[in-house]
């Protein structure tokens, strides 16, 4: 049996050896990609661009412009002079919000009168419009317009655990290794079996006498190992390029890291065994692991705030658990006492798709 | 000319109808990936699990929970006296915040010692602990002052001016008063779907030809290159209008997107994308043997077009190299557009410059390509 699927990993190795240049891109790309994504996807909105159309001229109008330009969150683009320009401004997207100082902003302070203060806010980006507004709302209501005594009665004293200066780099980076692994894995693996078919090749496969679980054995193996040494490669550009802490244990880490990819390489297997044409199976891996493992893993946006049905499927998606075993390993330094329901949960998958492969892999056999 | 041409087109469409996963690809996919964006994209950081350490279980700590839990910001998950719990709860990540509450904190306030309520927060999500402690900031000073007036009556004196008068501020949203998060998503998932599906489908399945050993028998058929060439792009530009078509409609009577611009811009500036995605398509198709290695190219212009298009995040929140870099990404243009024309109403004139550089990318890359096809034809 060993022998068998050895005789089908030297197979695959030839083949593997055969295309050097997608070799190179498959070690290539990801580090490119690892270079322009880590800093590229960044949740903290800076530096937003508000206009100000100051009818006002006074000083406590003044004092919220000079607040506004203060906070790292907002930059006064530009000042306008007319509601037309401003409205103008929005509508071509050069400004995201405006702050419109009616004229007797100053006067009606001085007079203890609460002024009115338009704020027109581009709600087109929702996720984007609703921090706009929170901010603008938190400028304006806390800039001070007289002495106002703040009595402590407590304090709240935070405590940043595992990235304690919030970083948003130790966040992405290893969620960007486990994201890509995922995809890169599917697309080495997908054409594996279709390619059998679309050449012809199958035939010769049903002479051989390995057993079908022997040649799919055989086939995920080298791939496996391949897939393991780019995402050592990638680990290793987050560790040096990044400088993203490493906690917990390395071993662990390579160990769990196997899981994930015999679950990802399941994946583009399922794909080769259903497809008859690489086209379609590449196509169909990408498409099936490319938006579910950026969208529904908890990679960056927050599981929780979905509807309960997406909270449900994200339960079937390898790079959710993935991403909680590489974070926890790496930032918390946690070991397998808290990973052990990811890493089953991760067996258990590739396990029910290699076997479902197998199935369809033999009655295609069977012909 | 067109005697030629028809035939070559109609033999890609076989072609692509022949497997039917492919019409899974092409009629099912948009329509999941429309309502999986439309639900699942939201930055939004709700229901976060809290967990709260308590010795003394006073009045204070009562209301603060209380209090929390009527927020949909924090989902408190476990009430605990022991310390140790809140670090074995943050390690397994069955919590995301902390609040240790002082065992002394209420003879800390009536004395006016100003007590401390220690926050943790699991620094693992930067983005969640960073818009935790917000909301926990907010929640917080709320409370203070609520109790504040309380004390004034009460146990603690300080001096209190007239409160000072703030602005009374109305904030008016345009264009998606509701910030409906669908409204935002769908006009771009139709730039993902172009790029997905007719660049990716069409460098392959030239690559494929080669890969095979047709494309050799089109050449020695009496049919120029170009001919060649543009029955591979014009199947895949349909079906490009067809996948347009369907997250259109799902976006109108589904999400109930309001459309406020012209239909006739929408389809001009989706033409000018769709010779940038097809040109893209055909450029791989001109730098790579296998079809792997046109997979490989096509997924990692992929990943480029959707992360630096300002997809998901801002572009104004990336380093400045990086902000020039997205001037590379055609779906930026797009995206931009689309959204521009679906919210905004917005016209020609307001999306102008989009629209050229839009254009420019579209004729230039479709030109560079097919010339490296038609020489590498010969």
């Amino acid at each position: 049996m060993i022998s068998n699927i050895w005789t089908m990993a030297r197979k695959e190795i030839i083949h593997i050896r055969r295309d050097p240049r997608s070799i190179a891109l498959l070690f290539l790309l990801p580090l490119i990609m690892m270079m322009l994504y880590g800093y590229a996807i960044n949740m903290d909105l800076k530096d937003v661009r508000i206009g100000v159309l100051d009818q006002d001229h006074a000083w406590a109008s003044r004092e919220v412009t000079r607040h506004l330009q203060g906070s790292d969150f907002f930059r006064i683009h530009r000042y306008y002079d007319s509601r037309e320009a401003v409205r103008d401004a929005i509508q071509r997207g050069v400004i995201r919000a405006a702050v419109i100082f009616p004229a007797d902003f100053t006067l009606k302070i001085g007079r203890n009168q609460s002024p009115d203060l338009q704020l027109l806010i581009d709600g087109s980006d929702a996720n984007t419009g609703k921090i706009v507004e929170a901010g603008l709302l938190q400028v304006v209501t806390t800039t001070r317009y007289g002495p106002a005594p703040s009595p402590v009665l407590f304090r709240l004293e935070p405590r940043v655990w595992y990235n304690p200066e919030m970083k948003g780099v130790n966040f992405i980076v290893p969620g960007l290794i486990a994201v890509f692994l995922m995809m890169i894995a599917t697309i080495l693996t997908s054409i594996t079996i279709a390619r059998e078919k679309e050449t012809g090749t199958m035939i010769q496969l049903r002479l051989s006498p390995a057993k079908p679980l022997h040649i799919i054995l055989g086939k995920v193996l080298p791939y496996t190992f391949l897939a393991f040494l780019v995402g050592t490669l990638m680990l290793l550009f987050a560790l040096v390029y990044y400088r993203v802490p490493f906690q917990g244990s390395a071993f662990l880490l390579a160990g769990l890291g196997i899981a994930y990819l015999l679950a990802a390489l399941s994946i583009g297997l399922l794909a080769s065994t259903i497809a008859r044409t690489q086209q379609v199976a590449m196509a169909a891996g990408l498409l099936g692991t490319l938006l579910p493992s950026i969208i529904l893993s908890g990679f960056i946006f927050p599981l929780r705030s979905m509807p309960r049905i997406l909270q449900w499927i994200s339960y079937i998606i390898p790079a959710k658990y993935f991403l909680e075993i590489i974070r926890g390993i790496m930032l918390k330094g946690v070991g397998i006492q808290h990973l052990w329901t990811q890493v089953v949960a991760l067996l258990i998958f590739a396990a029910v798709l290699i076997f479902i492969s197998t199935v369809r892999f033999r009655r295609q056999f069977k012909i | 000319m067109k005697a030629r041409l028809l035939p070559l087109i109609k033999k890609e469409f076989i072609q692509i109808f022949r497997t039917k996963p492919m019409l899974g690809f092409i009629f099912v996919a948009p329509v999941i990936q429309t309502l999986l964006m439309g639900y699942a994209v939201t930055t939004e950081v709700t229901r976060l699990p809290t967990i709260i350490c308590d010795e003394e279980h006073s009045r204070y700590s009562r209301e603060l929970i209380q209090i929390l839990r009527q927020t949909e910001y924090f989902d408190v998950v476990e009430l605990t006296s022991e310390y140790p719990r809140v670090r074995w709860a943050l390690d397994e990540g069955t919590a995301a915040v902390g609040i240790i509450v002082p065992p002394d904190l209420t003879r800390q306030l009536r004395t006016g010692l100003s007590p401390a309520i220690q926050v943790v927060l699991d620094g693992s999500n930067s983005n969640t602990a960073m818009v935790a402690l917000g909301y926990l900031q907010r929640i917080a000073a709320g409370y203070a002052r609520q109790l504040g007036v309380e004390y004034t009556n009460d146990f603690v004196t300080y001096r209190t001016a007239s409160p000072p008068v703030t602005p009374t501020p109305a904030p008016r949203v345009w264009y998606n008063p509701n910030f409906v998060n669908a409204y935002f998503m769908v006009p771009a998932i139709i730039g993902l779907i172009l790029a997905f599906s007719t660049m990716i489908l069409t460098a392959i399945s030239i690559v494929r030809e080669r890969e095979v050993g047709t494309l050799e028998q089109l050449m020695v058929s009496p049919l120029k290159s170009y001919q060649i060439m543009l029955g591979k792009i014009i199947p895949f530009a349909l079906l490009g209008f067809v996948e347009i078509s369907i997250v259109l409609v799902l976006g109108k009577f589904y999400f109930q997107i309001p459309m406020r611009g012209s239909f006739a811009l929408l389809f001009f500036v989706s033409l000018l994308m769709l010779l940038t995605t097809l040109g893209l398509g055909l450029f791989v198709s001109t730098v790579t043997q296998t079809q792997q290695q046109s997979m490989f190219m096509a997924w990692f212009i992929l990943i480029f077009t959707i992360l630096m298009s300002g997809f998901f995040f801002p572009i104004e929140n990336m380093p400045s190299w990086l902000q020039r870099l997205s001037y590379l990404d055609p779906l930026r243009y797009y995206i931009f557009c689309l959204r521009g024309i679906f919210l905004k109403g917005a016209g020609i004139r307001d999306l102008l410059p989009q629209i050229g550089a839009l254009a420019l990318y579209g004729v230039g890359i479709i030109s560079f390509a097919s010339l490296r096809f038609q020489k590498r034809m010969k």
